[in-house]
């Protein structure tokens, strides 16, 4: 058996550029730590699928490096990629396959594949293995991604939004299977998605890109200690130091303004209401900020 | 290489069986035609009209056969195991395998030549008995009509496989009706000659015999250098980055 590479961080990027018509990945650089699940976020065409096929070599980079569970993933691709499970948002497999055909299928790719395992996943998830394909429902369809993705002995899974257009049973099961996935400390898992409520619940991490570049990438507690909700009315808002402000909110009646280090503005001004905020926040006075800022 | 390969498999049954169907189909409507001629009502019609002659029966039954060769392998294409790929949108699957380009091409031409095979094997079995009810003895003929009929159907395809990844199904599309359309242009043109030149039939037929068999002798160089031309120009056009089907 091939001996494993060390290595500290499951995903390593960095300096990734690419340029297209229209719209630029601009330094692209972030690390997910082995045994960790990040969480990759952005709105819809913010770069997150682009940088996902620049993981996956689908794509022909300006410039970067990227490692992969220790693998430079241009000279050792296959390596790495017998390792790594993928899901997409939509399903790639043939329609007219069943279950047991895909089974024959990824037993003649992966080296490692486990038909037991498979099988054993498509009864946890409560799929026929008879049926084709192409009859499956969406939550099927993705739990079918996902029991492919856990049956080779991956040590990385890469989501690109497999939760969105699914019922909170399903999410709510397909997430549990992520957290089981990542109780081995060897497993790592990249989650793009624009759930933020999933990604609190599970990340570890957060990575936040907006329009190709990134903004915050951090433990998800840091950065949800870290920043805060500051309400006052416009007159106070406007006494408040300008830099530690990301994002404003102004309305008739009062303003709400999202500050980056809330210890420091609690001491700053303590007359001044100062909430909690969640990711979805976060992600939104990020993306209003960089609006008025004209970046 | 051996998933992709099988998965190419399952997802061509139905072209396969077709495929099958379609020769024996075609080589038992091919074998009626040839009784009528000897019994039926096109035997009549030659009779009446002073066509019925060894000479012609003999020559209708290579045209038949040679259309049978050229029509049966006609099925079978690389295009298929496109289209249900990109009908998937399994390219990014495809992508994230540990299968390397060439492997993941390799599939492609190896599950090909496999169904070309696979149809040379059916043609083996109908032509003789083609042949039989014809009345027309078995001559090395036999398999010039055969292999000519399937050079045609491997220099499409391998020209179409390359323009498949450089510019898609389409455009490869696009590519075959135009070849057909000049091919048709082309031989109106040579009957048209042959006619203004009071070509003698003998001579015509001598003509189409060095052209089947020209197309006949074609398919080592085709097998031996095509086959890996067309997979090199595969392969380079996806580690440029330019293909248009993952």
């Amino acid at each position: 058996m091939q001996k494993k590479r060390q290595y500290e961080n499951a995903i390593e990027i960095k300096n990734l550029c690419k340029q297209y018509d229209g719209f630029a990945l601009k330094n692209v650089e972030f690390f997910v730590p082995k045994g960790c699940i990040m969480g990759f976020i952005g709105q819809n065409g913010a770069g997150k699928t682009t940088t996902i096929r620049a993981i996956l070599n689908m794509l022909n980079l300006d410039s970067g490096d990227i490692h992969i569970l220790g693998y430079d993933y241009r000279e050792e691709e296959q390596q790495a990629k017998e390792d790594i499970g993928v899901v997409f948002d939509e399903m790639g497999f043939h329609k007219v396959l069943s279950p047991i055909q895909l089974n024959k299928m990824f037993r003649g790719i992966y080296k490692n594949w486990e038909e037991k395992t498979f099988f054993d996943c498509l009864e946890r998830f409560g799929l026929p293995a008879r049926k084709k394909v192409g009859k499956f429902s969406r939550g099927m369809q993705m739990k079918l991604q996902i029991a492919v993705a856990l049956s080779h002995r991956a040590r990385l899974l890469i989501m690109d939004e497999p939760t969105s257009g699914l019922d909170p049973v399903v999410r709510n099961e397909i997430l549990d299977a992520f957290l089981g996935f990542v109780e081995d400390e060897d497993h790592s898992i990249l989650l793009s998605s624009h759930i933020t409520s999933d990604l609190e619940r599970i990340a570890d991490y957060i990575t936040f890109i907006h329009q190709g570049k990134i903004l915050l990438s951090d433990e998800r507690i840091t950065i949800l200690e870290n920043h805060g909700l500051l309400k006052c009315s416009r007159e106070d808002a406007g006494i408040v130091d300008e830099s530690s402000i990301v994002g404003k909110r102004l309305s008739r009646f009062g303003a709400e303004l999202l500050v980056k280090d809330k210890e420091q503005c609690k001491r700053k001004y303590p007359k001044l209401l100062l909430e909690d905020v969640n990711l979805e926040e976060i992600m939104l006075f990020y993306v209003d900020g960089m609006r008025g800022s004209g970046k | 290489m051996k998933g992709l390969l099988l998965k190419n498999v399952m997802t061509q049954r139905k072209s396969i069986i077709t495929s099958i169907l379609f020769c024996f189909g075609m080589g038992g409507f091919f074998i009626l035609v040839m009784l009528s001629v000897y019994y039926g009502n096109f035997h009549e019609m030659l009779t009446e009209q002073d066509f019925w002659s060894e000479v012609f029966i003999r020559r209708t039954a290579y045209v038949l056969a040679f259309t049978l060769a050229v029509l049966s392998s006609s099925i079978a294409g690389m295009a298929g195991v496109f289209r249900e790929d990109m009908a998937a949108d399994f390219g990014k699957v495809a992508v994230s395998l540990p299968v390397s380009i060439s492997r993941r091409t390799m599939s492609v031409y190896v599950f090909y030549m496999g169904f070309l095979l696979l149809v040379f094997v059916c043609n083996l079995v109908v032509h003789p008995l083609f042949y039989k009810a014809a009345k027309v003895e078995i001559t090395g003929k036999m398999f010039v009509l055969i292999l000519a009929g399937f050079a045609i159907n491997l220099f499409i395809n391998l020209i179409d496989v390359p323009l498949i990844y450089r510019f898609g199904v389409r455009t490869a599309f696009v590519v075959n009706l135009a070849l057909i359309i000049v091919c048709g242009i082309g031989s109106l043109r040579f009957l048209a000659e042959a006619a203004d030149t009071s070509l003698q039939p003998e001579e015509l037929v001598r003509s189409v015999d060095r052209l089947i068999n020209g197309f006949a002798l074609s398919v080592p160089g085709l097998l031996f250098a095509g086959v890996p031309l067309s997979f090199a120009a595969s392969c380079s056009i996806q580690k440029r980055g330019r293909n248009q089907v993952w």
